[in-house]
């Protein structure tokens, strides 16, 4: 992957990771283009932090994670408005007989509450329930120890609770599965 | 398959990108075979993965993330003129591209020139005989593989030689210390039609550009010295 100690091979990157990076960032952003235009950031930043990568077994979970935080970052400057949350639920509401509906609501509720949620509990929220990592690659990805990673998905589960119960007072929940 | 099964879906992508190894590849194989959702699942990831390099290849991706790194520059060579020059100056977006974007070669040397054709939309790497327009800008960048020396020679369809780089002085430019990089400028193409010659010129030695300039002219081949040509049409 790299030809140099501090230099990557960046088309072996992009050409192995770069559809992972894009997509990503076309889950947070919304759009080709901005998701085009993270995707160039987020190759940028992996350029110049590439020493921090070396030594590290898989090059996808620095990637997602270097996408997450600057998609966070994208959409903490946003401040995304009352119309996008609604064009949001439009779209979540408008697809649900599509295949893998179960996981693109899982990731659409995600999206939704992300504001909610401080940044450690987003990121375990998006490496769990979206990219559907194990629990021991979440932490990886999350650079926590799994106890802490479970004290973060709960917190992300009790949030999304009281969002649903809002929207919807009968839903009666269980045990958290974490 | 659900959610955080044995085999994540992480560990799918991982594994359909082709970085697992061990123990995670041989689990992630015995699944496969013995599960063809599963299968079907990673076949689409690399279907995606394959489709995306397709509409996003290398090469345009490379152009622009050269273009997002390089510096603002300060100075600008046109094929315009004066009058022109300070706002089509303004309006210019400099770009940096490497040349192993399709870039001409001169086997066994070492060296290559590519152009790219830039404006409002993604940056084109044109080949050796591609049709431009009047007003198209056009970046360059070299790979001057050893050599220390450069020069960027352009003909223009009236046969008029003008040397773009370096930018006045009596010898060829040394190059930075990366072999390869963009020239500092872009260049617009005037109104002259016919055929467009850009050559880059690498050498061991400075050469004087007077020398250079006779003999790309004569297309003679000078000790120590390597270049390459990219025609355009001009239509």
């Amino acid at each position: 992957m790299d030809n140099s100690d501090d230099r990557p091979d960046l088309r072996a990157l992009y050409e192995r990771y770069g559809h992972s990076v894009f997509r990503r960032c076309r889950y947070f952003l919304r759009t080709d283009d901005d998701a085009r235009d993270a995707m160039h950031e987020v190759f940028l930043k992996v350029v110049s932090s590439y020493g921090d990568f070396r030594g590290q077994a898989s090059p996808l979970t620095w990637l997602t994670r270097i996408a997450t935080h600057h998609c966070l970052n994208v959409l903490r400057g946003r401040k995304a408005g009352w119309h996008e949350r609604y064009a949001q639920v439009v779209e979540v509401g408008a697809q649900w007989n599509e295949p893998g509906q179960a996981s693109f609501e899982r990731a659409e509720l995600v999206r939704r509450l992300l504001a909610r949620l401080g940044r450690e509990e987003q990121e375990a929220a998006i490496y769990y329930f979206v990219d559907e990592m194990n629990q021991d690659e979440a932490a990886r990805a999350c650079d926590c120890s799994l106890p802490t990673l479970r004290k973060r998905l709960r917190r992300f589960i009790e949030v999304a609770r009281k969002e649903l119960k809002r929207e919807d007072a009968t839903l009666v929940f269980g045990e958290a599965p974490i | 398959m659900s959610t955080h099964d044995a085999i994540s879906s992480f560990m799918l992508e991982r594994y359909a990108v082709g970085e697992l190894d061990g123990a995670d590849l041989a689990a992630v194989e015995a699944a496969l075979a013995a599960d063809p959702a599963l299968a079907a699942r990673v076949e689409s990831m690399r279907s995606a993965r394959q489709q995306f390099l397709a509409d996003e290849p290398y090469a345009t991706f490379r152009i622009e993330h050269e273009r997002r790194r390089a510096p603002v520059k300060k100075r600008f060579s046109l094929w315009l003129p004066t009058g022109f020059a300070a706002a089509a100056a303004t309006a210019l977006l400099l770009l940096f591209i490497v040349p192993e974007v399709d870039s001409e070669r001169v086997k066994g040397s070492g060296v290559g020139l590519t152009v790219a054709l830039v404006g409002s939309g993604a940056p084109k790497a044109l080949a050796s005989g591609a049709v431009v327009h009047p007003g198209d800008r056009l970046q360059l960048a070299y790979d001057a593989g050893d050599y220390r020396y450069l020069a960027l020679i352009g003909i223009d369809g009236g046969g008029v030689m003008n040397v773009y780089y370096p930018e006045g002085g009596e010898v060829m430019a040394r190059r930075p210390a990366e072999s390869r990089g963009a020239f500092p400028f872009s260049l617009t193409l005037d109104a002259t039609l016919g055929t467009e010659t850009m050559v880059a010129v690498f050498a061991e030695q400075p050469l004087p550009l007077k020398r250079i300039e006779e003999a790309v002219r004569k297309n003679e081949v000078l000790p120590g010295v390597s270049t390459v040509r990219v025609t355009l049409d001009k239509e």
